[in-house]
Order: C-alpha cells, then structure tokens, then sequence
C-alpha cells in the first residue's frame, strides 16, 4: 500500500481547521509534531486520573491521528487504541468512527505484512462506512472517507466511494456549506486524479483548473498544474 | 545380483539424475510455499525481488540435473517482472497473487492439453505417465481454484489466506498421491489370477493352512538325505510349527489349479527387534545389513513337479513376493534355498550369500534338510529395473509399476541424505558378505 495514499491525514487535518475547530476542544488542524505530541502528553496525564474521560479520549485520539500521519512511530495503533474507547464511551459520534476508521487505514500503512495491511484497511473501511451510514449528511465525515478511499490501491475497487464523497462535499458546498478554499482546490484536484484514472482527460482538466482557480499558489493548485501539463 | 562394476557404472547416474528429481516434487513445492508466504506476507518490490532470487537457485539447480521446467524458468521472469513493476508503480499493488495464479492455470492447462504434463519436466518425462497427470491435473485444478478464490475474494484478508492454503493442502495431496496411495493399483493384490491358476495369502488360521504344510512337506521330502530320518507328516508339523512361531510377520502365497495348491512361497517382513529363522540356523547376525536397509526373508518355495513346466506357477508366487517386498520398502531378501532349487532361486535373481569354502554355505534348516542362505539386493532391481542386464530375470514382467515408483520415491527420500556409501542399492555381494 503507498506511504503517500494516507497523506489522506493532512487533508483531515487541514479540513478539520477549517470546518471543525470550533466544535472539538480537541487540536484540529494541527499538524506541528511538538504540539500534537504535547497534547497527546496532557491527554495521557489526564487519562491517567480518568480513564474514561471521553474529551480526553477524543483529543489524544485526534492527536495520535494527526501524529500518524506525520509517521510518528506507533502514533496509529495509539490513535486507534484512544479512538476505539472514545467510541465506546460516545457511539452516536460518527467523526469518530471515521478517525478511528482513518486510523486503521494509517495502521495498515504502516503495517508491514500483507495480512495486517490488508485487514487494517478493511477494517478502517467498515467503520468509514458506518460512519457515512451514521451521519451522511456530516460533511467531515464524507472528507475523511473520501481521502481514504482515494489513497486506497485500486485492488479496494474505492475509487467511486472517493469520487461521490467529494461531489458530495461540492454539493454540498454549492448549497452553501461552509468549505475552506485550499479544501475546495485538494478535492478539485483529487477528483481531476480520479477522471484522469479513467482516462477521461477532458473530464480531469476541467478539475485541475477548478484546483488551481479554487486556491492559487496552494499546493494544490501546483499539483493540479503539474499534472494539467 | 550386479557386480561391483555395474554398481559403479551407475554410480554417476544415480547421482546426477536417477535420485535427485524425486527431491524436485519437494523442492518445487517448498519453493512455491516460501514464495507464496512472502507475497502474502510483504506484497512489495523486495519480497518479489526475494522470490526472483529464490527461483533463479531453483532454476540454477534444475539447470544443473538438465531440467528445464516450463513452470519455475516462467515463475523466474514473472517474479523478475514484479519487481521491476513494483518498482515503478504502485497501481498493480495486491495483484501479484493473481497474475501468478493466472500465469500458473494457462500454463499447467496448456501442458496438460498438449500431453505434457508440468510435473513429468523434472523427471525428464520418467516415472508413470498417469502419476504425471493426476498431480498436474490435481494442480491445475488448485491454481485454477486459487485464482478464483483470488478474484472473488479481494480485496477481503481471504484472498491472501485461501489460495495459499488451497497450494499447502494441494501439494500434501500430492506428496500423499506420490508417496502414500493414488489409487488401488497402489495396494498390493491379495489374491490374482494368472491363466488357469489363482494366487492368494494364506493365514495360519486358514483351514488352508494344513494343506500348505503337507503340500510343502511332500514337495521337500526326501527319504534318508542329509540324515534326515523325519516322516512328511512329521516335517509338515514342524513347518506349521515354524510357521505358527512367526504368523504376525509371515505372509504365506499359494498358487492353485482348481482349488489345489500346486505351487507355495513364503516371504516374512522383518520387524524392529525379531530376527529371521534363517539366522539362527546359520548363527548369524544380520543386523548390519538390518541398518542398512530393510530385510525380508523369502522361503518355503516349491512348485509340484507336474506344474514345473508352467512358468506362470512360479511368475505368479514371484509376482506375490514382488509386490510384497515393494508395499513394505524392502531394500534386501534373504532365504535360503535346497541344492536342487537353487536354478530356480539364482533365475529369480538370487544369489547365494556365502562362497563354498564358508561354513555357513550351507545350513541345516529346522526339518532337517541343508539348505543354501541366498541373497538378493532387491535394492538394486528396482533401482535399475530398465537394465538390459536386469532382463533374465524377467523382474520388470511382474512389477506394479505403482509399487514400484512409490518403493522408488520412498527410498530416494529415506536415503539421499545418508552416505551414499549407504544407499542400499550400491551393495555388492561381497559387501555383504563382509557385513554379516
């Protein structure tokens, strides 16, 4: 499975930022490695007194996510550990279950036999799936599973889950949800990578040009140039 | 019985070519196993550059006893292929699995259409031809199932795990097929019929049993000779005796013309710990030769002397001691043989086990008569059956070729690895004789 397919992790991340920050006490949007490692440090303190603290939980999960995908050693199987009691405590919270989805995903990345790379992913796609079932409306939820399924290797046969999610997260976006910019221009991009997957050139260019409309002089809107040329 | 030079002259070939091949079945599917756990287990550029390796030594090696096999030569490039895919793109990632199971189906399927069966290319085309067929058919069938099941399954954690089980349990079923039983060909003929004579084992609990120990007593006595002073019926009650002493391991064949034992042999299957009759009355060990190989102990031959003319009396006993002697691995026979059957014993392939000037050149056997101990490296009849030399004993006339494939493979087995100063087949008389 491609190391660089979980970059899915800073898509989050940044998505998070900007959609999410204010609904979780948690580090949204936080990739600074020192940051994330200090509040999975706090979390730790905190769970130590109170083990079933579901705040706590919640952010050393996020945290750990955002750690493993900085590569963090062990940070995955940390993010799923906090996750899956977090989801325990809170079952209703379908973000949730998506990070803990996306932490499997980030577990069979770093996963070095094939059983386990295989069986994590699916795994993280079951409750990905859940968490679209739970809230398909959630728009973070559908970005989550959207980065997943396009990092995916085409074996998962994902790449339609990827591509309704993000025209999902557009439409959404054309009725007046609020999505960041450098969002609109990685999911303009990705769904450009897609048609180009399909060999539907046309159909990619018209994307890469919305990537590079959407945030100019993002770094996406520079892959969608360099893949346009 | 070969002399030292035939045994040398074989030497090299043995070598080369007659015994390693049998290793390839094993060979081939270990290789096939390590490389189907490592693309389960690491599905990435250097698992498959691994496997490339491991199947270039295999090739190397099959190169080296002149085997070129379709299968691992093609496996080679395929593997080659991987890596180098694997190394320029991630899009094929999880595939391996099934381009090498699809590769493996279209190539057995198309040797087996054109009659060649993958498996008969690392005998160079010896062994049987329906052994051949079954495993690559039993093959075919699991490469093909193995596909599917990698199609159907993935991308759930089963298609890793279900077609590498499916080539485990194949290739048990084809060590079993090769080495334990394929069909009832493998069994040995309890009772058979050759022309107008019926051939069948004999328990000493059979009322037939009475019958065999007077026929025989009749067919050996002989008024006065040697000093013996007994009477048929007192032979006939020492032989049932003997014969009763040695039941779990004796196998006791008759041949009959119309419900009448014409013709009788008697073979014993050596077990760990007991000793042969035979031993005691020339007082002598065989136990060195035990250590080399398995021994059995042929004896109680007679043919009626209206029946000596019918060759198949004597095909269809010496038919019983060879399948006999193949089902239980046999490497050597012992027996011991009156002087005026000895023809009969040296045209079965015989020989006397010790010179003339030896005390034990000949023996006084229970009933009283002397008797002549003979040898047989059964070892080196089987191992050499295709020899021209081998022909006057019309050995390969009454073979099962089942048996006798299985008795060959075993053998390759249980003795590679051993010095080859200790391959049974590689005994000459004279080692023998240096031995007990």
């Amino acid at each position: 499975m491609r190391r660089s397919k979980y970059s899915v992790c800073l898509a989050v991340a940044m998505l998070l930022a900007s959609s999410l920050a204010a609904a979780q006490v948690v580090p949204y949007g936080v990739v600074d490695r020192s940051r994330l490692s200090a509040i999975v440090k706090d979390a730790k303190m905190q769970l130590a007194s109170k083990a079933d603290d579901a705040g706590w939980l919640k952010a050393a999960g996020i945290a750990s996510h955002q750690l493993a995908w900085l590569k963090v050693d062990s940070a995955a199987q940390d993010a799923v550990e906090y996750l899956k009691r977090a989801c325990e405590l809170e079952p209703a919270d379908a973000e949730l279950l998506a990070y803990l989805g996306s932490s499997y995903a980030m577990l069979a990345r770093d996963s070095s036999l094939t059983v386990s790379k295989v069986s994590n992913a699916n795994k993280g796609l079951a409750l990905l799936d859940r968490a679209v079932r739970r809230q398909p409306e959630n728009l973070t939820v559908r970005i989550i599973r959207g980065s997943v399924a396009y990092e995916l290797p085409p074996m998962f046969s994902r790449e339609k889950t990827a591509q309704d999610d993000y025209l999902f997260v557009l439409k959404a976006q054309r009725a007046g949800a609020q999505v960041s910019p450098l969002r609109l221009s990685e999911i303009y991009f990705k769904l450009g990578q897609l048609a180009a997957r399909r060999k539907q050139a046309d159909v990619a260019g018209k994307f890469y040009a919305l990537a590079r409309s959407a945030a100019p002089g993002s770094v996406w809107a520079d892959e969608a140039r360099k893949a346009g040329r | 019985m070969a002399s030292a030079e035939e045994i040398a002259a074989n030497v090299e070939r043995d070598e080369r070519e007659t015994l390693f091949p049998v290793l390839f079945m094993f060979l081939s599917f270990g290789s096939m196993i390590v490389n189907l756990g490592l693309i389960s287990l690491f599905q990435d550029y250097l698992a498959y550059a691994l496997c490339a390796l491991l199947y270039a030594a295999v090739v190397a090696i099959e190169l080296r006893f002149r085997i070129r096999s379709p299968i691992s030569i093609s496996m080679l490039a395929i593997y080659v292929g991987l890596t180098v895919l694997a190394c320029a793109t991630q899009e094929y990632t999880g595939y391996a699995g099934i381009v090498i199971f699809a590769w493996l189906t279209a190539l057995s399927t198309a040797l087996l259409l054109c009659g060649k069966p993958f498996t008969a290319f690392y005998s160079h085309g010896a062994g049987l031809r329906s052994l051949h067929f079954a495993s690559s058919t039993i093959w075919t069938a699991a490469y093909a199932v193995s596909l599917l099941a990698s199609v159907l399954l993935i991308p759930d954690v089963l298609y890793l795990i279900v077609p590498f089980a499916l080539c485990i349990a194949c290739g048990l079923l084809a060590i079993f097929l090769n080495l334990v039983w394929i069909s009832p060909a493998h069994r040995r003929q309890e009772r058979f019929s050759i022309q107008e004579f019926e051939f069948h084992r004999v328990l000493c609990t059979a009322p037939e049993f009475s019958e065999f120990c007077d026929f025989f007593a009749r067919q050996i006595y002989r008024p006065g000779e040697d000093g013996n002073t007994r009477t048929v019926e007192e032979i006939a009650a020492l032989v049932a005796q003997a014969e009763r002493e040695i039941a779990a391991d004796s196998y006791i064949f008759v041949a009959k013309d119309g419900g009448r034992i014409v013709g009788c042999m008697r073979c014993v299957v050596n077990r760990k710990g007991t000793s042969f009759q035979l031993e005691g009355a020339m007082q002598t060990s065989l136990d060195r030769l035990r250590e080399v190989g398995r021994l059995m102990h042929v004896g109680r031959l007679a043919v009626d002397d209206r029946y000596r003319e019918r060759p198949a009396v004597l095909n269809g006993l010496f038919k019983c001691f060879l399948d006999l002697s193949l089902s239980q691995d046999v490497c050597f026979v012992v027996g011991e043989g009156f002087g005026h059957r000895l023809p009969t014993y040296l045209k079965l392939g015989f020989e006397l086990m010790f010179e003339r000037s030896d005390p034990r050149h000949a023996v006084r056997m229970a009933h009283g008569y002397f008797s002549y101990p003979m040898f047989m490296n059964f070892a080196f009849l089987v191992f050499n059956r295709g020899d021209a030399s081998l022909k006057r004993y019309h050995f390969s006339d009454f073979i099962n070729p089942y048996l006798a494939e299985r008795w060959y493979k075993r053998a390759s087995l249980r003795y590679f690895f051993r010095p080859r100063r200790r391959w049974p087949w590689r005994f000459t008389l004279r080692q023998v004789r240096e031995l007990v």
